[in-house]
């Protein structure tokens, strides 16, 4: 299960990427004198956003599976205790 | 002959058997959907990574082929085309349109059908019968019948007196008589469907209703409209989807014309691909097509598979 | 006084669906009126509705346009197809539906190829098809550019997700207590799959066979871009009327009635299950 909640949050990222793309090269990149400096800047901002939202999907991910261990682990004990 | 499995002393027999069980039922189901997927994958894939390779590329098919390594220029060139966000335009205008009519019209008779009493069944054999066709086939057919001439609706409409418009030449009529085609055909769809979503419904809250005296009007906005909502919700998108890649119809009703004012998206795409031949152009739009529709889909079919519940939810 | 306020309810309520019926089904039936008019009653102002039917528009179809090839091509190529949907689909949907394998993500994906738009599909398509019938592999299989088999393998493709997604309905249908029950009486999966599963499944297996049947034949895009004279089906060969004089109207609805009506008797067949499949399993008519 975190495998398809993980590529949830990295096929975002992705869509994040392109959209950031998409949307400078449409509206920023006009602004820059050269396409060089806006294309690597592009980049940066793009990969900086998806890497975010991945960072946080990965948190929230992380936290999920905690609780779950917890709600897990507070069910076995009376079970433990029963053996 | 089934295989029962050696339980070892510290579990139970049954969780051992369904442990050995389930690795093999994994083999047995994976065997069960290679050959689909395989095809689906292959073919499904295969022309996405082929169109986003040609969007990098300098492809007009008429100077032979696909070229150089052009990076990011197609992309360059067509977010900054004005006829590709015309047709763009063109796409969302007859798309809100086209469903909102469809649908408001549709529910609108699926409650009148809903009400009768008698033939209801040959009601709804009827009402199938325009999704039983091929849109380009009846589309054709549609313009003989907007003809000015010898067509019949324009007939019928001087009969009445109302204005017999130039339903493909003129260009502030013409994207309309896509869009009137659009509902006659999908219409129904919207009213069978809403019409089995009210049939589903429970009696048992209606008929409280009825036996605390409540208005009609009151029954229809606090029950029967929460209820449908998935049902509603599940037409808006199906029809939303299929309005944004209209093809067929445009394709034999006006060719995106007069001029290009019925041009969708997806005919441009067409006319840059295969009248054009710029392969380039055409995959790159197909590209970015494709990722509004995954963007849109990612926020649309979320709360639509949850609220089917255990049939389609994920995970 | 309610009685009274009732019955015009009612009849407005008639009179409405009547008008809406009348919309929905005239444009057909006129359709099928005009194939057998001749031409003079055709290209007629004001419409004419008493007219001596003729089968001239047929004739002319079948004779001078080669309809007849047409109408082979697109058997050969809705049957064919539809054949292997349903093989393929069923394994897979019985898969889906009984273990669960990813089922959700891969359930988004299937929906996902559904919304690209066909031209972004028919385009690559078309270079592969080039190729490959360029290829000795293609001269052998009879696939490529204006191959009836080219088609075949296109429908299947692209009906494949959708008969997948509306079988998985229809099979988590069929209560698992009947399988169990085989498996504990010492059948293999093979065999609870023959002798259970299929023959309750049956019915359903046979909606979405239709459905992708209506499909593959009513299909016009993959059918004008991939074929030109020899795989030429139905759908695209109604345009073929058009002359420099302008299109003539009696054998396209000649040609139009042809494709129209073995669907339209099919469809009134099966109109009981058409919600189901028109919503993709989740709704049940």
């Amino acid at each position: 299960m975190v495998f398809w909640q993980m590529w949830e949050v990295a096929f975002q990222a992705f869509m994040i990427f392109i959209g950031v793309g998409i949307i400078w090269m449409r509206f920023i990149e006009p602004l820059f004198p050269t396409q060089q400096v806006s294309v690597i800047l592009m980049i940066i901002v793009a990969v900086g956003l998806a890497a975010a939202r991945i960072v946080v999907g990965a948190r929230t991910v992380r936290k999920g599976q905690k609780a779950l261990r917890d709600k897990i682990a507070g069910l076995d004990e009376p079970a433990q205790e029963a053996k | 002959m089934a295989s029962i499995d050696v339980s070892s002393p510290q579990s139970s027999g049954t969780v051992q058997k369904k442990q050995g069980r389930a690795m093999s039922d994994r083999w047995f189901s994976v065997i069960l959907i290679l050959p689909a997927m395989i095809i689906i994958g292959f073919f499904a894939l295969y022309p996405l990574f082929y169109a986003i390779g040609i969007s990098f590329r300098f492809a007009d098919l008429t100077g032979g082929g696909v070229k150089e390594f052009v990076g990011l220029d197609n992309y360059r060139t067509v977010l900054f085309n004005k006829f590709f966000w015309e047709s763009v335009r063109t796409t969302l205008f007859f798309t809100i349109f086209a469903v909102s009519i469809e649908v408001v019209l549709g529910v609108f008779v699926a409650f009148l059908i809903n009400g009768a009493t008698v033939g209801k069944g040959l009601i709804r054999s009827l009402l199938i019968l325009p999704l039983a066709t091929a849109p380009a086939v009846t589309g054709l057919f549609w313009r003989y019948l907007y003809d000015t001439q010898f067509g019949l609706y324009n007939y019928f409409l001087g009969l009445l007196g109302l204005p017999q418009p130039n339903w493909l030449g003129d260009i502030n009529v013409a994207l309309w008589a896509v869009i009137v085609f659009d509902v006659w055909l999908w219409m129904p769809f919207v009213a069978l469907i809403v019409l089995a979503g009210l049939q589903a419904l429970p009696k048992e809250p209606f008929e409280a209703a009825e036996l605390d005296g409540a208005p009609y009007f009151r029954v229809l906005r606090k029950l029967t409209f929460p209820m449908l909502k998935p049902v509603l919700f599940l037409v808006i998108i199906l029809r939303t989807i299929d309005a944004l890649r209209l093809y067929d119809a445009v394709a034999v009703l006006t060719r995106g014309g007069p001029g290009s004012t019925t041009e969708t998206m997806t005919y441009y795409l067409y006319r840059n691909g295969l009248v054009f031949f710029r392969m380039d152009y055409a995959s790159t739009m197909a590209l970015l097509f494709l990722y509004a529709v995954v963007v849109a889909a990612l926020f649309a079919l979320r709360p639509l598979l949850n609220m089917f519940g255990g049939r389609a939810a994920t995970r | 006084m309610l009685e009274r306020r009732n019955i015009l309810v009612e009849i407005l309520r008639y009179a409405i669906i009547m008008i809406v019926l009348f919309w929905t089904v005239f444009p057909i039936a006129w359709l099928i009126l005009t194939s057998f008019k001749p031409v003079n009653d055709i290209m007629v102002s004001p419409p004419r509705f008493i007219f001596s039917p003729t089968l001239e528009n047929y004739a002319y179809a079948m004779g001078k346009a080669n309809f007849a090839m047409f109408i082979g091509n697109t058997l050969y190529v809705s049957l064919l197809s539809t054949f292997f949907v349903v093989i393929l689909a069923s394994l897979a949907a019985y898969s889906f539906a009984r273990y669960n394998v990813g089922m959700g993500n891969i359930l988004f994906f299937i929906l996902t190829t559904k919304m690209m738009p066909a031209i972004a599909v028919v385009l690559p398509f078309f270079l592969i098809f080039r190729d490959i019938g360029n290829s000795p592999i293609g001269e052998a299989l009879g696939i490529g550019l204006d191959k009836r088999n080219a088609l075949v393998i296109s429908y299947t493709i692209f009906n494949l997700p959708f008969a997948i997604w509306l079988m998985v309905s229809f099979f988590q249908d069929i209560s698992m207590e009947l399988e169990d029950s085989a498996r504990l009486n010492g059948y293999n999966r093979l065999q609870v799959l023959r002798k259970v599963v299929l023959p309750l499944a049956a019915p359903g297996i046979a909606v979405t066979a239709i459905f992708c049947l209506i499909f593959a034949w009513n299909e016009f895009l993959f059918a004008y871009i991939l074929t030109r004279d020899a795989a030429r089906t139905i759908t695209v060969g109604v345009e073929s009327f058009f002359t420099l004089r302008g299109i003539l109207w009696g054998p396209v609805a000649a040609a139009a009635t042809i494709s129209v009506v073995p669907m339209l008797i099919f469809v009134l067949v099966l109109q009981r299950f058409m919600v189901r499949g028109l919503t993709f399993g989740a709704v049940r008519g």
